[in-house]
């Protein structure tokens, strides 16, 4: 077919929009079937088998799979061991998580196919790519909570029940996901990501201040978008917005239960050390995402979002958000930030630039090292900018507190 | 705004049937039926933890545990209060703490779906501060709000996420005092920065969550 064309468009110059022409003329039921398979084929996704997308590429900046060392984490929940480990947020935790808010939420409609149909051209690619990201994301969240339950339930029953009712919430985030994907003719298959994904090492106290950060970021990503649109109703194009507002809230409880978890091992939130990784977290959380969001301004475009102003917005909050509990986080609101954060940006651009040139790939990794280095010098300015020392009320001496004024 | 936000929850219970269960992956099958268990009845929550942690090894751990989980379940014959109480601009002019405003309303859809009684409030400029607790109540700035509860978990979860807040206990205080409000909160001056690419919710929106006659 390639080559018939080609040698056709040889013998005589066609149009860009010919190929679309001469389905036409190749009778109705071509059509029909050229159209359905324009809807995945044609946008570039491959799949694995009928409307199973082979999932994208991981890089450095794609929603991981994580996993930990299970033993500590035991150990760090063992109450036995720990006999003063505080409980009295945990147990409080679990009371809210048992409610039970959006046991009815995640019930779809009769809107989502048609509007999934009405997104056409470049706008359904990318809406396709937020949601594998979000549904990988959610889906990450769900696998390692639920080891976590399984691995905790002896040593800690409380500890341990809240992880399953999070990943009870993150299953039906995921699912709820993968069904908007197949109003795309697509989905994701979880149980082959599972089994064939890589997944990524971190250490317990790492995993704790990570999925803190990502469900705070996760909340203010979310209901950024549904504040947004249910101010500008113009701009909701497909009915998935409408339920993030109850959807968020339960990213929003997680991160209060990641922050109860700290507070539990105070040795995590005081020291130097602590302070290091907290800035170092907060920092790898913002940049992936602000790098990642506008790589795809597309996207936050379609919906009536301004890419800088929504990133810089969610940071800000997230790190006020933070601020409640992590001994100290960068100072986002510092002119510099930002405009170290949007330099970023132009480096990653020309990166993903040369990626997509057609230089040999020697010599596009050659073309790249300047860039990598001014990054990575640009990240370390950043990071050594003057951060803000900050931390929970409850993690003061009894004096300090009656200092505070409220 | 106020209204149009209860129409948006009225509209979440309308979406609601029973087949969100098959939107969760099989695997967590089970936690979600015995979630549902104690959702039926709060005190159904004793047994099935009890019954669990039967199984277990360190079932002395788990079973005191569930004792506790039980006691905390069951309402006290005397209610007590309890508050966070912060400067009025904290609860209402600051865009970090809108999600109270969602979490408000998320509470109040969640008790009607389950026929509970109402037992939370929003108590502007507490007549109880200054006049039962003079030390804690120079600590806080004014105008200010309280956020009363006679649920002690949720307030000890409502003071985690808020954080900086001041908790205090009203012990042996009836409802009426709890609930005694001052005078009316002033207008708040709009914000001179402003980063969220939205509005701010209406002010005025804490007003739905005032104990029923006050202002």
């Amino acid at each position: 077919m390639a080559l018939a064309s080609s040698t056709r468009m040889a013998a005589r110059p066609v149009p860009a929009a010919k190929p679309a022409a001469r389905c036409v003329v190749q009778g109705r039921s071509r059509v029909v079937r050229a159209r359905a398979a324009a809807s995945s084929e044609n946008l570039g996704f491959k799949t694995m088998r009928d409307g199973v997308k082979v999932a994208a590429d991981e890089t450095l900046l794609t929603p991981r799979f994580y996993t930990t060392d299970f033993d500590e984490m035991e150990q760090i929940f063992s109450q036995k061991m720990n006999p003063n480990l505080d409980m009295a947020e945990l147990d409080a935790m679990l009371a809210e998580f048992r409610n039970d808010y959006n046991q009815r939420h995640f019930v779809r409609n009769e809107t989502f196919k048609a509007a999934a149909e009405g997104i056409t051209g470049p706008t359904r690619k990318i809406f396709i790519e937020f949601l594998e990201r979000s549904c990988t994301a959610e889906f990450s969240g769900f696998l390692l909570y639920k080891e976590l339950g399984r691995r905790l339930k002896d040593v800690n029953p409380c500890v341990a029940e809240i992880f399953m009712l999070l990943s009870r919430d993150e299953a039906r985030h995921a699912g709820f996901i993968n069904k908007a994907l197949s109003d795309f003719n697509l989905a994701l298959d979880l149980g082959f990501l599972t089994k064939n994904r890589k997944y990524t090492f971190f250490k317990p106290k790492f995993i704790m201040y990570a999925t803190y950060l990502s469900e705070k970021i996760g909340y203010w990503r979310y209901i950024s978008i549904y504040r947004h649109l249910q101010r500008n109703p113009d701009s909701q194009i497909y009915p998935l917005f409408e339920y993030f507002e109850n959807w968020c809230q339960d990213e929003n409880r997680h991160g209060d239960f990641l922050g109860a978890v700290l507070k539990a091992r105070p040795e995590l939130l005081k020291d130097w050390e602590a302070k290091l990784w907290s800035r170092f977290f907060c920092l790898s959380v913002y940049i992936t995402m602000y790098l990642n969001d506008h790589q795809r301004a597309d996207f936050y475009g379609s919906i009536g979002l301004v890419t800088k102003q929504f990133n810089q917005h969610v940071i800000i909050e997230t790190n006020k958000s933070t601020e409640r509990l992590f001994p100290a986080v960068p100072d986002v609101e510092h002119p510099d930030f930002f405009r170290r954060m949007d330099y970023l940006v132009e480096l990653n651009e020309k990166l993903v630039a040369i990626g997509k040139s057609d230089m040999p790939k020697p010599l596009q990794t050659l073309a790249r090292l300047p860039y990598i280095e001014r990054m990575v010098a640009e990240i370390f300015q950043i990071f050594i900018m003057k951060p803000k020392d900050c931390g929970s009320v409850d993690l003061l001496s009894p004096e300090q507190q009656t200092q505070v004024v409220y | 705004m106020a209204q149009a936000l209860c129409t948006n929850a009225a509209g979440t219970q309308c979406r609601a049937t029973s087949s969100c269960r098959r939107a969760a992956a099989p695997r967590v099958a089970v936690p979600a039926r015995v979630q549902q268990q104690q959702q039926s009845s709060r005190a159904a929550a004793a047994p099935a933890a009890s019954r669990v942690a039967g199984r277990r090894a360190a079932s002395v751990v788990a079973s005191a545990v569930a004792e506790q989980a039980a006691s905390q379940q069951q309402a006290p014959v005397t209610q007590e209060w309890y508050a966070l109480v912060a400067n009025a601009e904290f609860y209402c002019n600051d865009p970090q703490n809108e999600s109270l405003a969602e979490q408000l309303r998320e509470r109040v859809r969640y008790y009607k779906e389950q026929n509970r009684e109402m037992d939370f409030y929003l108590v502007p400029n507490p007549a109880w501060l200054d006049a039962k607790f003079p030390a804690q109540g120079k600590q806080v700035k004014r105008p200010c709000m309280a956020l009363v509860s006679t649920d002690k978990q949720w307030i000890i979860f409502m003071k985690l996420r808020l954080d900086r807040v001041l908790k205090i206990d009203l012990a042996g205080m009836s409802k009426d005092e709890a609930l005694q409000a001052g005078e009316a909160l002033p207008e708040f001056k709009k914000l001179d920065k402003w980063t969220a690419p939205y509005p701010m919710y209406t002010p005025g929106w804490w007003k739905a969550f005032y104990p029923p006659g006050a202002n």
